[in-house]
């Protein structure tokens, strides 16, 4: 490579940053020559880059002309263990802003990195709890997360793909993968992904999420997220492409199915049976979650007569004296429910709790005792609530919210034809979905679906998903 | 998402040709059990929900559900009492009444209160269903 390709110089260096506060600019007397040192504040170790590289280059007494003095810095006199020359003036500027210090010698420059050690350390993670597992979560910084994520994976083939994605942001993300395991496709299809994203920043999950997938039109999650690095080290032993974004404390898995959203971590942190039952239980969760409200209106306003009598007594007398119809009193708390959730997201966690105490208990019980509401479309409607909790991932538990308000409208259209032609429509929605060519039901269409219901003995699961393609199929001996 | 569409559009536009009606369920009085006799003013119908009389069945029914305070449901109805046998066909013909009702004969009409449970404990072994059965094979013969 060209080290002297593109001219740096002292006025191009300082016509970048003209203007910015936090940049630092010194000039050094080194013999007859000056040369420049250039850093970011707050990116980098101001005791680094003292000790590490200024330190040494002004105890270099050895007289001799910029070239010389370049050369000895880069081979000899710097004990920086990172030190690489600059291409071009835009070379030298990207390494700045990457927590690097540049320094020039003559036209020629190179950055030593000086990063700062101040970053959160990883902590335990927030959402996805464990009692078992490991408690060292993502942080916002993508090398620290790299680091984390070797330390659970040692083998040498982790291969960890950097780019950079964002006009403005140049947001560094890298690509994690096992080579000789992962299909190659699979990681080539996510890098050309992201040589395709051509947009301002990859700021916001959501930007990750729909840039990355392609924006289709669904509100079921093509990406999996999760904080913690032992489900995303899982993912990648399993044939899964990795995503690291720097500035998320998260890791993203793709491809991504029904059977992977319905798998919680913690699977693997208690016995086959354990896991096998808190798993069914989640598939019946879901179930309530996404039909209760929708199959309450059904019978109670369409087809009550499918009701044992002593139920649709303890309904009607329920109801008894509420002024508003089945389906407004449901969509009604539904929409609560949801208010609830997102005035208790948005405030501090102190408050948040007692907002939920004061909606959920003071607020419910007073409703239904003024016969604003029926005690049984309260009971449905929390019964929906915390089976949707009980879901592992959040942006599928989100998606399946939006998909209970859909089918209880059509329940209180067309009553169970309705319930049934919603619950179609899903079926078909998810059918077309695919996450990185892997279709969304791929783990149900197969003979051996039941190992995404019931979680097999781990001696017995021997060979990877097939829909990933892995090069290498079997886990185990 | 292109079946989607039209399978929305089939959902909406069946909502408005069903062939069932939407219920209030704050307003249903569910039966329980049906007492059906002739008198000399036609048929007289006792229930929990109240009790009526007319030319027939289905005026009797018309006539339960007029005076009632809320939506009479026979769906619910778990037994029917028949006084007068001959009385049968007309009211399995009606098709008002769930096959799994159970069929009792008695003598004369008795007060409504408490007979669910006396006759939830005292079932019989003939339905609604068995008594279609047979009028229809009588109705072949």
């Amino acid at each position: 490579m060209d080290e002297r390709h593109g001219a740096v110089t002292d006025e191009h260096i300082s016509a970048i940053f003209s203007g910015a506060g936090d940049f630092n600019r010194r000039a050094l007397r080194i013999g007859t020559h000056i040369i420049y040192v250039y850093a970011i504040d707050g990116l980098t170790s101001g005791g680094d880059i003292s000790e590490l590289v200024v330190k040494p280059l002004l105890q270099d007494t050895r007289a001799g002309t910029p070239d010389e003095l370049y050369d000895r810095a880069l081979h000899s006199t710097v004990y920086n263990s990172v030190a690489v020359p600059c291409k071009d003036c835009a070379d030298a500027a990207m390494k700045l802003v990457n927590g690097f210090t540049v320094v020039l010698f003559g036209d020629r420059a190179i950055a030593f990195e000086t990063k700062t050690g101040e970053k959160r350390a990883p902590a335990a993670p927030e959402v996805e709890n464990t009692v078992k597992g490991p408690k060292d979560a993502f942080t916002e910084t993508v090398r620290t997360n790299t680091s984390l994520l070797r330390r659970h994976l040692r083998t040498p083939a982790l291969r960890l793909y950097e780019t950079q994605v964002g006009r403005r942001s140049l947001t560094n993300v890298t690509v994690a993968y096992i080579d000789g395991l992962t299909d190659p496709t699979l990681a080539e299809r996510m890098i050309d992904r992201l040589g395709e994203i051509d947009v301002d920043g990859l700021t916001t999950p959501a930007a990750v999420e729909e840039y990355v997938t392609g924006s289709r039109p669904t509100a079921f999650p093509l990406l999996q997220y999760t904080e913690r690095t032992d489900r995303f080290a899982q993912g990648l032993l399993e044939g899964r492409v990795g995503l690291l974004v720097d500035g998320l404390p998260l890791g993203y898995l793709a491809p991504v199915d029904l059977g992977m959203l319905m798998t919680a971590p913690e699977d693997r942190g208690t016995d086959y049976l354990s896991a096998s039952f808190l798993r069914i239980l989640r598939y019946l969760a879901l179930l309530i979650g996404l039909m209760l409200p929708g199959l309450y209106v059904a019978m109670a306003a369409f087809h009550p007569e499918m009701l044992p009598t002593a139920l649709l007594q303890a309904i009607i007398e329920s109801k008894h004296a509420v002024p508003f119809p089945t389906i407004f009193e449901i969509l009604g708390l539904l929409a609560a429910f949801e208010l609830l959730q997102e005035a208790s997201i948005a405030m501090p966690h102190s408050v948040g709790q007692s907002l939920s105490i004061i909606g959920g208990l003071v607020v419910g019980t007073a409703a239904v005792e003024a016969k604003i509401i029926s005690p049984a479309a309260l009971i449905v409607v929390a019964a929906a609530g915390i089976a949707g909790f009980a879901l592992p991932g959040r942006s599928f538990a989100d998606a399946l919210r939006l998909w209970r308000f859909a089918l209880t409208v059509l329940a209180s259209f067309a009553g169970l034809f309705g319930l049934t032609l919603g619950a179609l429509c899903l079926l078909v929605h998810l059918s077309g979905l695919t996450s990185l060519g892997v279709e969304y039901l791929a783990p149900f269409s197969r003979v051996s679906g039941s190992r995404e219901i019931v979680r097999p003995r781990l001696f017995r699961q021997k060979r990877r998903d097939p829909a990933l393609h892995p090069l290498d199929p079997k886990n185990q001996r | 998402m292109k079946w989607q569409y039209p399978l929305a559009a089939v959902a909406l536009t069946a909502a408005f040709g069903l062939p069932f009606r939407e219920y209030d369920a704050a307003k249903l009085l569910p039966v329980r059990t049906v007492q059906a006799a002739k008198t000399a003013r036609g048929v007289k119908l006792v229930t929990e929900v109240g009790e009526a009389e007319g030319a027939t069945w289905t005026e009797a029914v018309a006539a339960l559900r007029d005076g009632a305070s809320g939506d009479v449901f026979f769906d619910t109805a778990e037994q029917l009492v028949v006084c007068t046998p001959s009385l049968l066909p007309e009211i399995l013909r009606s098709g008002e009444l769930r096959p799994s009702a159970q069929l009792y004969e008695a003598d004369a009409l008795t007060d409504p209160e408490g007979l669910n449970e006396y006759l939830s404990a005292h079932e019989s072994d003939r339905t609604v269903a068995d008594a279609r059965y047979d009028l229809l094979r009588e109705g072949i013969r």
